[in-house]
Formats: structure tokens, C-alpha cells, sequence
């Protein structure tokens, strides 16, 4: 044991012929994320289903085959035939082009109406989570009030004071849906608010708003998209649900539970009425569910880490 | 009541001002115990000073205080009694800007290295962090001052885009001294920086961090349980019990003539280097368990497993006796040897 | 001499990671065999899945030979399910590192104790509940009336490991199985955990296998040492022998790299680098890229065979001091 190696203090030693062959990492961070969803065929179903969505949002003005508002008795309560793929309502209206619009408004209510409540939500659920005290309480104490009643009543409520009508119904889901927000930020927040790495921050000098945007919300990420992608579903249910109470979209726009709303009285002789509009809000709903079940597993810290073979 | 810091600031420390001046540190927590509200004594009567350049040596068990006293120089705990200084800094008076300072010119290197980085940053970004924090912006750039961090610290350059768990835990603990110096800190608290690594790594780090000290002229609070440890790193030694110092002592005497049952207790729990001495020895065993902090034995509190307790020895707390230059007891029976059974 | 454990040329593999790789050592009745390694040396991992409660989806191949009091033998890597619990409960008790997550939260340390005996010596409750008193006893637990009421919090970390002991020895098992069982301790409480397991193995004869990380504990304990290294068993040799006459480089620097308490070494020594990962096992020697002797120009490219060159002292390397 003459000679030892120089570099007694180095990670690596000098002399190596060695590669220190790790195999290679896989792909990294937003890369992985989409390797893993593309790898699963019900996530490529799900992104195939919202994608067509989201152009027959954007596009639907040139893909509808009829106007939308076109009425013409003539042709009333038509069963599915090869003029109109979808059949026609009381008015004569093509089902069809009111479907493909709809996903415009639905699509709309649902991002506006879960971005409101996620800025909101995410903010007071980080602030509550991380200060505590008697900021925690007075927030989760709010948020508890807003959690309290039943989700549709809230936005009857909203809706009554503002007047029905499409922004008005964005704006209740919106609210209706910030608790959900704050409290699982809230709860992620607690739970890393204690981790080492974030009192190591601290301790090099950060002050709370360093310590909560650099090192507390990157790492609650993954729940609140998980959220997201959950609460956008949900909110084109509950747009549904105000139309078709018919506090949400007004006549003559159509959206999908505005059109359930139109079905009922047809229900028995006319099933395409009500059965197309439905299907279509089933499919998004569940497309934006499995999606969301989906990033909850491929978003999973755990597995991320583990991924790279951790050595201790 | 307790000891003064005059009269105990043994004759070794430094003669230039030290650069870190603790003096009767109290820390307790709040406990939620049944009905009454009870406190933690976690620090008690803990005074020392840091010199330029010099390490001191904080050893001690669960409960000992030694963590905490690491924590409560950066103000990461609340402190009930008592004054830090660092330098002309009053660290416990200092308003939001003083406070940030502070942590720039002291910087903690913590136990699991995976934990205290960010799992989300990169190396570089992990490294960099002070930087931001201070505002400091080298001449050459903030990317090349990450790459001599990482080169100071024995690290490759490819690490810079990598991930913590992408890491050995040796290379982690690398990064956190890298980021630890990043803004040019006056004083590393190190606390059981080497205890979560492989004996084959501690020392990689070991000697890593007298190198950085006799280059950078910094000065150490080295924490640890291990004994061997604090007496390879430091200059002087403190050994802590339930939140008090037992005895304090430069490091050549600590080995030679420990003047605390204590401490003698500690050195005879360690494993022998010859097996067959370890197995004809008889160990001095500690009966019992540690005492919880929240009600620590009256007088001393080491005397409820101490093998020399007498009953004086619940009356007051043990005066400091003088054992040597720099070197104090904090015992009645000070200097006497314990006779294993 | 066959043993009370004996494993010959255990491998275990998952997926590309070959984590163990032709372990073999045994442990007769009486005796302490002492398994030192560091991260990655696949020391628990290899005791672990010898018993099998490795690694779900690994592949362990080689022969696991446990022959309990009554000279009956059981190879453990053909059992199945059921079987291997049987022979696992009653005869091989664990003692793990942190007792904390090793004790049932929500048993009381009665209930603990006495489930062992109910199932598998077929007592009585008011037996099981008597051989529970005793054990806290033999372990040197104070006022054991008391604690066997209390739950696992309510103890200290001392009290609770050697309840754990108690625990893993209630079955009077042939094998007693230590993973780092005292390395979450306080030191003084590791010195008191190290001598109640020494006098309760000369009590009871119980064949012991001590893994640990820290070589200084096993000189004070084993009768035999095992070093493991990337995978591998780099030496084994009896105590005394390994400390007095190191011949693995390894080793050697295991022992020389630690401080000691009143040396008075400005520099220690280090090894460089880090232990391989076990999904890129080199060709050669597994400890090449950090040896600080590499005498052999064969040492990076064949790989060397456990050798004896003296008599039950065993090591894995082709450079052979003299002496020590």
C-alpha cells in the first residue's frame, strides 16, 4: 500500500479505465412525462379525445356542416340520416353542427372557470399552508364556508345575484371550485414546507416568497395538475348542469346541457337530441378523468426518482 | 447559577476578537403535554467562541443540544436567552436585512444531502441558489463561479445539469459544500455532515474540508455523535448532555486525560481498534436511559446515569473546574477516572 | 463443518442490476459470523434474500442450508410460501435497524412478544404471556410486569430495540439475524444493545449473523468476518485474523480510513470514487477503479477468485501481501 492515488480528495480518481458506466438516463423531466403518456394506450385515447375537442372548439365555425341556428321546420325532429349524421331538433337545426359548436363554449367555461379557481385557489392554499397560523385559519376557515354549499346551489346563487348567462356561470364554477384548489395545495404545502431542502433555503438566506416559489410550489406540482385536469372535467359537467337548468348558456347558443335542457320534452320520440349532446360530454369527462388518473402515476415523485437508480 | 463566560473562556481560545461569540444560549420549545404547558430544554447555559480559521467540535447524543445550538446560530429556532454574535453582528437583535447577511456569512451543510437539495433543482441551480439569494454576480458570470464551486469541492463539470438522485450520496454532500461556500461564507456549521455517508466517503469529505479550510482560512462548527470524528476536525471540543456542556477541552486532552465521567463513558463506548484488547476490556456501560429534556434531573444532569454521582450532585449545577489551559469539567468530581465494572 | 446457516454461492439478480454475486459463508450453533460492508455491497441483500424476504422480483439462485436443533435441514430457496414462513418464524429471528418501523405501532409489546409462541410452540396464552416476562428479563428490560402493557412510544429507543431482540428470540430460534441493529443508536446505548446481545448468545447458543456497516463493532463480537465489496465477499477470514493480518486492499483502507480517537493524522486516508453500480459490474477486478495497489496487471481486466493463502483466511484479489 506504497502509492496512493493523488487525488484522495476528489469524487473520482485519476487513473481510471473504468467509464463508471451508469446506463444511460432515460429521458428527463417533461420529456419522461410524455414518453410515459404516449406509452399507454388509454392516455393516447385520452389526448386524442381532447384534441378533437379542443379543434372542433377552435375550428368549428368551418367543420360544422350546417349554421347553427339555422332553422328550418321542414326538417324538424329528423332521426339520423345521411343529410343530418346526427338528426335535427324541434326547429329543425342540424344536432350535429350544435354539438361541434358546443365544445367552443364548454371548452371556454371549463378552462376560464378552472383558471380562475386555480390562481386563486393555489395562492390562498399556499399562503395558508406555508405561514400557518392565524392566516391558515382565517383561509381555511373561508374556503370551508365556500366548501359548505352544495356546489350547484352556490352557483344558483351566484348566478342570480349577476343575472344568468354564460361569464356568469364561468365565474360561479369558478368560485365553486377554489376550495378544492386551496386544500390540496394546502395539504402538499405542509408537507413539503418541512422538507430539508426548503430549510436549507432558509438557512442560505431566502426569504418565504423565494422559499415558497422556488422551492414549494415546483414541488406540490404534481397534485394541482393532477387537480386541474380533474376539475376541467368536472366543470363541463357542472356548465351542463347550469345550462340545463338554464341558468347558463342562453338561447339561442347552444352548448351540450343547454341542448339536454332542449331534449326533454323530446326525449321519448326524439333520442338523438338528448343521446348525442350526453355522449359528448361523457367522452370529454372521461377522456379529462383517465388523463388526470394517468398524470397522477407518470407525475409520481416516487417513481421519477427511482427511475434514475438513486444510490444512497 | 451557571457559569459566566469570563470566568470560563478558557486561556487557549484565541486571543484576536473571535469571530463567533455564543453566550449562555437558552433554547426551548413549547410542548403540548396534558393540560399544562411544558417546555423542551433542548440548549441550556451553552457559551463558546469560534476563532478565525479554527474548528470547534460539538459531540453529544440525542438529546444533547447540539443540532439545535447548529440551528439557532442562524436563527432557525427561536432563542429564549442569551446573545450570539458574529463578529460585530448581534444576530438575535438583527432586523430582516442583518439576518439575511448573517446567513451569507455562516452556512449550514446538513445530515442527508439527498434531503436538503431540492429534488426539482439541478446541481447548478442548487449551487447557484446563494447567488440569487445575495444578489452577487461575479465578473465572469454565475456560471462560471458554479463550475470552480464544483471544481473546489472535487466535482466533475457533467454533474452540473444532473438531479440529486442521479447522484451518489457522496457527490450530494459535495454539492451542498459547494453551495455552502458559494457566497464566500466566513463559517461552515457542519451538522453530522458525514454521518449519512459510507465510511469510505467520510473521509473523501473529511479531508475535502480541511482543505478548503487551510485555503479559505474558514472557520468550522463541526457537529457530530462520533467522537473520532470531532476529535480529528476540531481544534477544541465541547461535549454536550441534555442541552449542557460536560466538558470542554482542546483536542489533544480530550483523548489523553477526559476530565468528565461523561466523556469518559463516550470514549470507552467506542470499539477498540485491536480486537483482542475490546474483548478483555471492560466497557464503563451507562445504566439507563437519557433523560427526557422536558424534565431534566435537578443539579447535574448527567448524575441519574453517572457511575460517580454522589447526592451533592443533585443540589446545584457542577461549577467549571479548571483541568488544564483551555480545559474545563463541569463536574464536582472533576479529573477522577471512572473504574469500569 | 456444517452450520447452523449455510449459504453457498448465493446470487441475486434484478432485472440488469446483479446486486449479489456467489456469496457463500456459514454460521454454526454459538457462533457470530459478522457481514461488513458498506452501500451497494449488497451485505443486507444477500442475508435478506438468503432468508427470503429479499427483493420481490429478484432472481436468487445458490443454496441456503438452515438445519434447526433437531438436525433436521431445510433448504430455504426451494420452499415455498407457507413452508418457508414455518421454518422462517420459528427458527431465524430478525433484529432490524430501526425499531421504530419494525414494531407494530399498535400492539402493545405484550402482544408481540406472545404471537410468536402462540403460532409456532403452540402455547398458551398464560404460557405465551410467562415466556413474554421471561424474555424482557433476558434482555435485561427493568420492571417487565409494567412494560408489557405499554406500546411501542411509549419506549426509548434502547427499550425498544431490545424489545426487538426479545421479539426475534421468542421462538428460541437456531438463527438470530442483526441488520444494523444498533447503528440508530446513541453510542451509549449501542454499547449497552452490544453487550446484552453478547451475553445472550453465550446464554443461549444462538448461531448469529451481525451485519453492520462498522468494522470496529464486529472485532468486538464475531468470531468470523465476511467483508463484502460491490456485491462480492472480498475477504473472510476469523476476527482476530482479518484485524491482525488484512490482506484485501479494501479492507485495509476500510480500517485505515476511519479516524482513531488520539491519533494524530492531519490527513486520513480516503478512497476515492464511489462503489460501482450494480447494473455495470466491470470485467475485472469490482475494486480496481479505487485501489490504491492494483500490484497485478491482470486485476483490470480478469476477475480474481476467492483464494486461501492461509488456512481459513479467504480473500477475493490477485495481490497477496506476505504478511500483514
Amino acid at each position: 500500500m506504497s502509492t496512493h492515488p493523488n487525488p484522495d480528495v476528489t469524487a473520482e480518481p485519476e487513473r481510471t479505465a473504468y467509464e463508471h458506466v451508469v446506463p444511460a438516463e432515460g429521458p428527463r423531466g417533461w420529456r419522461r412525462v410524455a414518453t410515459e403518456l404516449l406509452r399507454r394506450p388509454v392516455g393516447v385515447a385520452s389526448i386524442l379525445v381532447l384534441l378533437g375537442v379542443i379543434v372542433l372548439a377552435l375550428f368549428g365555425d368551418w367543420l360544422a356542416p350546417y349554421e347553427i341556428n339555422d332553422i328550418n321546420i321542414a326538417d324538424r325532429l329528423q332521426s339520423p340520416n345521411a343529410q343530418y349524421w346526427f338528426g335535427t331538433d324541434e326547429l329543425g337545426r342540424d344536432i350535429l353542427s350544435r354539438v361541434i359548436a358546443s365544445s367552443a363554449v364548454s371548452v371556454r367555461v371549463s378552462v376560464i372557470a378552472v383558471s380562475i379557481a386555480l390562481v386563486v385557489g393555489v395562492t390562498m392554499g399556499l399562503l395558508a399552508g406555508f405561514f400557518g397560523g392565524w392566516l391558515d385559519s382565517v383561509i381555511m376557515r373561508s374556503q370551508d364556508v365556500l366548501f359548505a354549499f352544495p356546489e350547484i346551489l352556490l352557483a344558483m346563487a351566484i348566478v342570480a345575484i349577476l343575472g344568468p348567462g354564460v361569464t356568469t356561470a364561468t365565474i360561479a364554477i369558478g368560485v365553486v371550485y377554489i376550495p378544492v384548489f386551496a386544500r390540496v395545495t394546502r395539504a402538499s404545502t405542509l408537507s413539503v414546507r418541512t422538507e430539508t431542502y426548503v430549510r436549507a433555503s432558509k438557512s442560505l438566506g431566502a426569504g418565504p416568497w423565494r422559499q415558497m416559489t422556488s422551492h414549494v410550489l415546483p414541488n406540490i406540482s404534481a397534485p394541482i395538475i393532477v387537480q386541474t385536469s380533474l376539475s376541467l372535467s368536472f366543470a363541463i359537467l357542472s356548465e351542463a348542469s347550469l345550462s340545463f337548468l338554464g341558468l347558463g348558456v342562453q338561447p339561442p347558443e347552444p352548448s351540450w346541457g343547454r341542448m339536454l335542457f332542449d331534449s326533454r320534452a323530446f326525449f321519448q320520440d326524439a333520442w338523438w337530441m338528448s343521446v348525442f349532446p350526453g355522449l359528448a360530454v361523457f367522452l370529454t369527462v372521461l377522456a379529462c378523468n383517465l388523463l388526470g388518473d394517468i398524470l397522477r402515476d407518470v407525475l409520481d415523485v416516487r417513481s421519477a426518482a427511482t427511475a434514475g437508480g438513486g444510490t444512497r | 447559577m451557571t457559569t459566566t463566560v469570563e470566568a470560563h473562556l478558557p486561556a487557549a481560545e484565541p486571543q484576536s476578537a473571535p469571530l463567533l461569540t455564543v453566550e449562555d444560549l437558552h433554547v426551548r420549545f413549547p410542548v403540548r403535554g396534558g393540560g399544562r404547558r411544558q417546555w423542551l430544554h433542548a440548549v441550556q447555559d451553552v457559551s463558546f467562541t469560534i476563532g478565525r480559521g479554527q474548528t470547534v467540535g460539538l459531540v453529544g447524543e440525542s438529546g444533547s443540544g447540539k443540532s439545535t445550538i447548529g440551528n439557532a446560530l442562524l436563527r432557525l429556532v427561536p432563542v429564549h436567552r442569551g446573545s450570539i454574535r458574529l463578529g460585530e453582528t448581534d444576530v438575535l437583535a438583527a432586523d430582516r436585512r442583518t439576518i439575511t447577511d448573517v446567513r451569507r456569512r455562516m452556512a449550514m451543510v446538513f445530515q442527508d444531502p439527498l434531503a436538503a437539495l431540492d429534488p426539482r433543482s439541478t446541481v447548478a441551480d442548487s449551487v447557484a441558489e446563494p447567488l440569487r439569494i445575495h444578489r452577487i454576480k461575479p465578473s465572469g458570470g454565475r456560471r462560471a463561479r458554479v463550475t470552480e464551486l464544483m471544481d473546489l469541492a472535487g466535482l466533475p463539470k457533467r454533474f452540473l445539469d444532473r438531479y440529486p438522485h442521479e447522484l451518489s450520496g457522496g457527490q450530494r454532500q459535495r454539492v451542498c459544500i459547494a453551495r455552502a461556500l458559494a457566497a464566500e461564507p466566513e463559517l461552515l456549521i457542519l451538522d453530522e455532515a458525514t454521518a449519512s455517508l459510507d465510511v469510505s466517503v467520510q473521509s473523501q469529505i473529511m479531508n475535502l474540508l480541511r482543505q478548503l479550510q487551510d485555503e479559505m482560512g474558514l472557520s468550522y462548527l463541526f457537529i457530530s455523535h462520533d467522537l473520532a470524528s470531532v476529535e480529528h476536525m476540531s481544534d477544541r471540543v465541547l461535549v454536550l448532555y441534555l442541552g449542557r456542556i460536560m466538558e470542554r477541552s482542546p483536542r489533544e486532552s480530550l483523548y489523553e486525560s477526559p476530565g468528565h465521567p461523561y466523556t469518559q463513558a463516550l470514549i470507552s463506548a467506542i470499539p477498540l481498534e485491536d480486537p483482542v484488547a475490546e474483548r478483555e476490556r471492560r466497557r464503563i456501560i451507562l445504566e439507563g436511559d437519557i433523560p427526557s429534556p422536558v424534565d431534566p434531573p435537578s443539579g447535574c444532569v448527567f448524575r441519574t446515569r453517572c457511575p460517580l454521582a454522589i447526592p451533592e450532585c443533585s443540589e446545584d449545577l457542577p461549577p467549571g473546574q479548571d483541568l488544564g489551559p483551555g480545559h474545563v469539567s463541569y463536574c464536582i468530581r472533576a479529573g477522577e477516572q471512572v473504574v469500569p465494572d | 463443518m456444517s452450520g447452523a446457516l449455510d449459504v453457498q454461492s448465493l446470487s441475486v439478480t434484478i432485472g440488469s442490476a446483479r446486486i449479489v454475486r456467489d456469496v457463500s459463508w456459514s454460521v454454526a450453533q454459538g457462533q457470530t459470523l459478522g457481514i461488513v460492508g458498506e452501500s451497494g455491497s449488497g451485505k443486507s441483500v444477500s442475508v435478506l434474500s438468503a432468508a427470503g424476504l429479499g427483493p420481490g422480483n429478484a432472481e436468487i439462485t445458490g443454496a441456503v442450508v438452515l438445519t434447526g436443533s433437531d438436525g433436521v435441514q431445510h433448504d430455504l430457496l426451494s420452499m415455498g410460501g407457507n413452508a418457508l414462513r414455518r421454518v422462517r418464524g420459528r427458527r431465524i429471528g430478525f433484529v432490524f435497524q430501526d425499531p421504530a418501523t419494525s414494531l407494530n405501532p399498535m400492539l402493545t409489546v405484550e402482544r408481540q412478544l406472545t404471537e410468536g409462541p402462540e403460532v409456532h410452540l403452540s402455547m398458551t396464552p398464560k404460557q405465551a404471556r410467562g415466556r413474554a416476562l421471561e424474555l424482557l428479563e433476558l434482555v435485561g428490560i427493568p420492571d417487565p410486569e409494567r412494560r408489557l402493557k405499554a406500546y411501542p412510544h411509549e419506549l426509548s429507543g434502547g427499550m425498544r430495540q431490545r424489545v426487538m431482540i426479545a421479539v426475534a428470540l421468542a421462538c428460541e430460534p437456531e438463527v438470530l439475524i442483526a441488520d444494523e441493529a444498533t447503528t440508530a443508536l446513541d453510542v451509549t446505548i449501542q454499547a449497552q444493545i452490544i453487550e446484552a446481545i453478547r451475553d445472550l448468545q453465550e446464554r443461549l447458543g444462538t448461531a448469529t449473523v451481525w451485519i453492520t456497516h462498522d468494522l470496529a463493532v464486529v472485532g468486538g463480537i464475531a468470531d468470523e468476518v465476511v467483508v463484502m465489496y460491490g456485491g462480492e465477499v472480498v475477504e473472510r477470514a476469523e476476527t482476530v485474523r482479518l484485524f491482525q493480518e488484512t490482506k484485501h486492499p479494501y479492507t485495509r483502507a476500510l480500517f485505515e480510513s476511519r479516524p482513531h480517537l488520539g491519533s494524530r493524522a492531519e490527513r486520513l486516508l480516503s478512497i476515492p470514487g464511489s462503489p460501482p453500480d450494480p447494473r455495470a459490474i466491470p470485467a475485472g477486478c469490482v475494486f480496481w477503479d479505487r485501489c490504491s495497489v492494483r500490484a497485478d496487471e491482470r486485476c483490470r481486466t480478469e476477475h480474481p477468485e476467492l483464494v486461501e493463502p492461509t488456512d481459513g483466511h479467504w480473500v477475493r484479489s490477485f495481490y497477496l501481501p506476505e504478511d500483514a
